[in-house]
């Protein structure tokens, strides 16, 4: 099941969007309860101050959190990833955390600040933290720092 | 074909918002030279490097501007960041991959590191109160 929720009210702020998830919520109740076997996961987008936030999904049955990176994860990219991330491990029961960089072309060294920081944060929970669709700059990025030590990395198909 | 000396010198606010706005200044730039994509990317990420010291350590990301002078020459390129804010104590220390004076702001330590491992050449000229000048020189075509 796929919930789409979009909220366009500029600068909503974090209790109007929990209210409108909510509310779907409610509505989809009895739909909901005989779906709990099925893998949950929901896209949510919204637009604050416009600013779009990051592109996220929790898939529930597993604790993971998918976080999509930006396209340039410079120090100024790495502040706001890293109040959002930290936000929605807070929002989430997050076991593992999952960074996808399928649109990520530029990365430097505030990007392995900021991915290292993530981890620690969730490592206690025994789960896993993954980089996935790396392409080859953001592969050399992760071999000079060693971050593929620290974590797996699945590599993006040529 | 020919290839002549050419030069620029721009001045910004030290702000996180310009770090990408410096990145494509740059490669703008160097992009006369025909650098192959790796080149060029390496060329941007020790720019953004070297800007982002500016504005963490040189001015605290307080105000402040930053200059970057560029020239090139046949196939070198010469890259200067200043800033006149704190100032390095140790540059040595400073220049130690690991090494960070900011863990607290999740820091990797790793700026300088980067700095030089995709430039040929990294020269830090420091005074404490005064500032900071990173100049890097890299050799396009090299391979």
């Amino acid at each position: 099941m796929s919930v789409l929720i979009r909220n366009s009210t500029a600068a909503a702020g974090m209790p109007a969007f929990i209210r409108n998830d909510c509310a779907a919520i409610k509505m989809n109740r009895g739909l909901y309860k005989r779906r709990l076997e099925y893998k949950a996961s929901f896209f949510i987008s919204r637009e604050a101050k416009g600013r779009k936030i990051m592109e996220h999904r929790f898939e529930k049955e597993y604790g993971c959190l998918v976080i999509r990176m930006p396209r340039e994860l410079d120090h100024h990219q790495a502040e706001i990833l890293k109040e959002e991330a930290d936000g929605l491990i807070l929002k989430y029961p997050v076991r593992s955390l999952v960074f996808d960089f399928a649109d990520t072309c530029f990365m430097d060294s505030s990007g392995i600040g900021v991915v290292i920081g993530r981890c620690k944060n969730v490592r206690f929970s025994g789960g896993y933290v993954k980089a996935v669709h790396l392409n080859q700059q953001i592969q050399r990025i992760f071999r000079l720092s060693g971050l593929q030590k620290i974590m797996e990395v699945e590599q993006e198909e040529e | 074909m020919e290839q002549v000396k050419n030069e620029m010198k721009m001045e910004f606010l030290a702000s996180s918002m310009n770090e990408g706005f410096a990145r494509i200044t740059v490669g703008a730039f160097v992009a006369e030279l025909n650098p192959t994509v790796d080149e060029l990317a390496d060329i941007k990420t020790a720019v953004s490097e070297a800007v982002t010291n500016c504005i963490i350590h040189g001015y605290e990301q307080k105000e402040g501007s930053i200059w970057i002078q560029c020239s090139t020459d046949e196939q070198q390129v010469e890259i200067s960041v200043v800033d006149t804010g704190k100032g390095i104590r140790d540059v040595e220390q400073a220049r130690e991959p690991l090494f960070t004076t900011k863990p607290e702001l999740e820091r990797s330590g790793m700026g300088f590191a980067f700095m030089e491992a995709f430039m040929d050449e990294v020269e830090v000229v420091s005074q404490p109160g005064q500032g900071t000048c990173v100049t890097m020189r890299k050799t396009i075509g090299k391979g």
